[in-house]
């Protein structure tokens, strides 16, 4: 029951982001973008509820892919960067699909293809270098807080 | 139960006599509070009954009701509880890092922040636990860090 709360909680939080970014997106492009995407159909307006719930459905595929990726049984058969390219790689290809299934965009249209393609690596890339130097800096510090611990319990 | 307490200047040794009809569960507990004292706790191998020295535990897992001190002489079984061990080992930096499994600060050998804020600790034997958020989370404060 935790694990589903904890789920939720943190599909919330990804959907949250998610609907942050389009609102946003909405703004600066919708109305040029309206006869192009499924995505911005009332351009400028606001966001179609199935767009909406296609954005939620989006936000539960990747936390729970995030989820499953990091369970306690890959992180210890798996190095942490393998896990990030196979995390990487199963998003984009649920993005993909999505991109497909709710015809976001045409698929024969390069630019957002290409577009899509730069922001993920971006946001991808962008969020774990820095979650990376976050964790290198706790890491030094856990290190030296045992070494002194186990020193001063001796 | 009857306790007397003997004051004695003159002992080289502070010792302990308990008698009963028979050990009890509850004077197994007993003994274990008494044993943990002095950095000692009793489990078994097989059908032998030994004392372990804590300083030899590398972790504590609880498994299908049954508790489990993991050492480099091998595993031994207790039928203590884990929560019961929890409380009385925390004061000897043992610490709970999973709904099943206490392990020793003193064993640790690495310790490495996993996705999730949960921790991936390595034990001075090899065996890998991965702290659970919440629990390293407590880690992190009784190492200071948080």
């Amino acid at each position: 029951m935790k694990k589903i709360f904890q789920l939720i909680n943190e599909t919330v939080l990804v959907f949250g982001l998610l609907m942050l970014v389009f609102f946003i997106l909405s703004l600066a492009i919708g109305d040029s973008a309206k006869d192009a995407s499924s995505l911005f159909v009332y351009g400028s307006d606001s966001i179609s509820s199935a767009a909406i719930f296609q954005l939620l459905m989006l936000s539960l595929c990747v936390t729970i892919l995030n989820a499953a990726v990091n369970s306690n049984f890959m992180i210890k058969i798996m190095p942490r960067i393998p896990r990030l390219i196979i995390l990487f790689v199963l998003i984009f290809m649920i993005l993909v699909f999505m991109i497909l299934k709710f015809q976001w965009f045409s698929a024969d249209q390069q630019l957002p293809w290409v577009l899509t393609a730069i922001a993920f690596v971006f946001s991808f890339t962008a969020s774990t270098v820095t979650v990376f130097l976050k964790e290198k800096e706790e890491n030094k510090k856990m290190t030296e807080a045992l070494n002194s611990f186990q020193k001063s319990a001796k | 139960m009857k306790i007397t307490i003997n004051i004695d200047q003159n002992t080289a040794e502070t010792s302990l006599v308990l008698t009963c009809r028979q050990l009890t569960p509850q004077v197994e507990k007993l003994l274990a509070a008494f044993r943990i004292i002095d950095k000692q706790i009793a489990a078994k191998k097989g059908d032998s009954v030994c004392l372990l020295d804590l300083n030899e535990v590398f972790y504590i897992e609880s498994l299908e009701r049954s508790t489990f001190f993991y050492t480099a002489n091998g595993v031994f079984e207790s039928e203590m509880k884990l929560y019961e061990l929890e409380n009385q080992l925390a004061a000897y930096n043992f610490i709970r890092v999973r709904k099943n499994t206490i392990c020793s600060l003193q064993k640790i050998k690495a310790l490495k922040a996993e996705a999730n804020r949960k921790i991936k600790i390595t034990m001075e034997n090899g065996y890998q636990i991965i702290a659970s958020r919440m629990y390293a989370d407590e880690l992190r404060k009784k190492l200071g860090v948080k």
